[in-house]
């Protein structure tokens, strides 16, 4: 199974489906949600849907934990002494919720360019990919409040150029085959 | 003959009770949908877990996930935490079926 990461630098990685099993559902993300028309800013609240300590409901779905804003997503943040595209959000994470992904969901209204109240719209937009947890030690106890979460647009700047190389790779751009079971 | 239809009415009340609420928690669900879990393994005994999701991009589909999660290595920019010694990596992908509670498990190598 190949995959597209961008080594040293960021904590995320893709991997293309090039089949999913018969009885599979797809729910993908759409890549349209990477960047929507809203704009997330400082304490705005975030879903992040993951499996943390490999907990699940009742049916084996995720679970979902709420966060805040916690570094401007408009400017990059300082992780391992380095500048990176990550921002801080003020939730907890713990072994098995890395990988999560982070939305930023809007349901009230709000005004549009011509100024006309657009009414309980209900939009998302993925923040980006949890990476883990800020810790001053390896242990659970000296895990810190702040979540690391890599950037939304750099992700899809990822996908992007997998899907340009593979297309080279393929002599046409691949789709993956979703099974219907009516 | 009223007390039988009232009785048919009352059922289908409760009826169409029962399915609005069903629907309710299958449409909270499709969003819970979008998470996936995923397990690394070596030489088929899971190492380390973690989550991971979908994206569509006009019908090509990719799972994301985290490096440190399918290279079952502690993550760092520069590269200089040790990495664990993998001999025969594969990844299992935990796929929701349209039957709440029913998984298949996908391996790749």
């Amino acid at each position: 199974m190949g995959y597209f990461e961008k080594k040293f630098l960021c904590d995320y990685i893709l991997l293309p489906l090039l089949d999913l099993p018969v009885k599979a559902i797809s729910r993908p993300i759409e890549i349209e949600s990477f960047d929507t028309d809203i704009t997330e800013t400082l304490g705005d609240k975030v879903s992040i849907v993951g499996f943390p300590l490999m907990m699940t409901s009742e049916y084996g779905l995720p679970l979902t934990m709420t966060g805040f804003i916690a570094t401007d997503p408009m400017t990059n943040s300082i992780y391992f002494d380095a500048r990176l595209p990550v921002i801080y959000i003020q939730a907890q994470s713990r072994p098995g919720s890395s990988g999560s992904p982070v939305f930023f969901s809007y349901t009230d209204g709000f005004v549009d360019n011509a100024g006309k109240y657009q009414g309980q719209v209900n939009k998302f937009k993925l923040i980006g990919i949890n990476s883990g947890t800020a810790a001053l030690g390896n242990t659970v106890q000296n895990y810190l409040e702040f979540m690391v979460v890599w950037k939304g647009a750099n992700i899809k700047k990822l996908i992007l150029y997998a899907d340009s190389v593979i297309a080279k790779r393929l002599g046409h751009r691949f789709k993956t085959p979703v099974h219907r079971i009516n | 003959m009223n007390i039988k239809n009232g009785l048919i009415v009352i059922f289908l009340f409760f009826c169409s009770i029962k399915g609005s609420s069903q629907l309710k928690q299958l449409s909270f669900n499709e969003i819970n949908f979008t998470a996936i879990q995923v397990t690394f393994n070596d030489n088929g005994t899971p190492i380390s877990s973690g989550t991971a999701f979908m994206v569509n991009n006009k019908g090509a589909f990719y799972l994301l996930t985290n490096y440190h999660v399918i290279n079952a290595n502690r993550y760092s920019p520069t590269n200089t935490v040790r990495k664990r010694r993998v001999f025969n990596k594969s990844l299992t992908i935990r796929f929701q079926t349209r039957e709440l509670g029913r998984f298949v498990d996908s391996t790749y190598d």
